[in-house]
């Protein structure tokens, strides 16, 4: 028997947020965490979170367990059980809808703000856009981002001032496209993150990349764009 | 001058390296003094005293507080525009920083002048 205890506000009933203490047996399996919600679900309709692949594709159900943010579908229980305890909460430093699902309002509206497509403004081939090998390379360990939210809601900066700093999975998206051979606006892009606070806002803590699921490493990216800055600027 | 533009400037690429820059020159002046130290095991309060009053060291020294300043400064405002905000602290955030950055502005100007102060009276 495990104790799963999940972090539970339902804003129209509750006062304030609360813990609830749930048992599970496991029988000896090493389940996933979000097949752990869902058992529990039948147990108890009213607990709410989002999920949708359920194999770390979509990038719905980040949340933060037993400390640590991740996607509840690709996380086992042996990763996340401690004592015969695990504790489950929403992703940290964004407002709560219910129970674990947040509003990723702010986090979307820093992604939009990194203009997340190519631009290219010669005209169209009639086929497509070729790339060599080289230049297609760049792009791995950057065009895998799903979005899941758990590094930008892992990071201290993007908690005190989510507003003003993109965030590291926005910054790694703006790298995607100031690293693609094909796109031809990133004089334009790094002039729009040229403030003290869109890129410059990450003292390099490193949280984000001990957090992504898709191991992906929004640090480096954020560096190269640092240095893509400084040299637009010597 | 091109400092100081770089201080002044919106840009956060030139702050960030004004500040690094800043940073160096504070270093290197750490390490010329650890050399001189090393190097001069029997200095006297005299020998210590003129090289002080030479002019090139008088413009050493001062461009080090220069640059501490600058390095603590903007180092500070991102502490403050961090940890001082609307959604940390409430609605009154963006006033109480306002004085913060208005008051360490004042000591660390105090602190270059009271700086300048004793090197030219040397
Ligand atoms: S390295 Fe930068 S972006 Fe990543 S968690 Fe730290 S401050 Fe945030
Ligand atoms: S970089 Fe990783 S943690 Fe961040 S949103 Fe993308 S997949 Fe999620
Ligand atoms: S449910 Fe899609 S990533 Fe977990």
């Amino acid at each position: 028997m495990i104790t799963v205890s999940v972090y539970r506000y339902d804003p129209e009933t509750d006062e304030h947020p609360y813990m609830q203490d749930f048992e599970f047996d496991a029988v000896g399996k090493d389940f996933m965490v979000l097949d752990v919600l869902e058992k529990l679900k039948i147990e108890d309709p009213s607990l709410v979170f989002r999920r949708s692949c359920r194999e770390g594709v979509c990038g719905s159900d980040g949340m933060n367990i037993s400390g640590k943010n991740g996607l509840a579908c690709i996380t086992p229980l042996s990763e996340a059980v401690r004592n015969n305890k695990i504790v489950i909460r929403p992703l940290p430093g964004l407002p709560v809808i219910r129970d674990l699902v947040i509003d990723m309002k702010q986090f979307y509206a820093q992604y939009e703000k990194i203009e997340p497509y190519m631009v290219n403004d010669s005209p169209a081939p009639q086929t497509e856009r070729l790339q060599s090998q080289e230049e297609r390379a760049r792009l791995d360990g950057l065009y895998e981002c799903i979005l899941c939210a758990c590094c930008s809601t892992a990071c201290p900066s993007f908690w005190w001032n989510p507003e003003k700093f993109i965030g590291p999975s926005g910054l790694l998206q703006a790298y995607r496209f100031l690293a693609d051979s094909r796109d031809t606006a990133a004089k334009e892009r790094l002039s729009k993150l040229d403030d003290p606070f869109s890129v410059f806002r990450c003292h390099g803590i490193m949280n984000c990349v001990q957090v992504c699921p898709k191991g992906l490493n929004p640090t480096r990216a954020i560096g190269h764009i640092r240095n893509m800055l400084i040299r637009g600027a010597t | 001058m091109s400092g100081l533009i770089l201080f002044f400037s919106r840009s956060g690429t030139s702050k960030w390296l004004l500040q690094r820059f800043a940073a160096m020159i504070v270093l290197s002046y750490i390490i010329f003094l650890a050399c001189i130290f090393i190097t001069h095991r029997e200095m006297d309060y005299s020998e210590w005293l003129n090289l002080n009053k030479s002019m090139s060291m008088r413009f050493f020294s001062f461009l080090t507080v220069l640059s501490l300043s600058v390095h603590a400064w903007i180092g500070m405002w991102c502490v403050l525009t961090d940890y001082i905000t609307v959604r940390l602290i409430g609605p009154k955030a963006d006033f109480i920083r306002s004085i913060c950055v208005k008051f360490l502005t004042l000591i660390i100007t105090l602190y270059m002048l009271w700086v300048l102060q004793v090197l030219w009276r040397l």
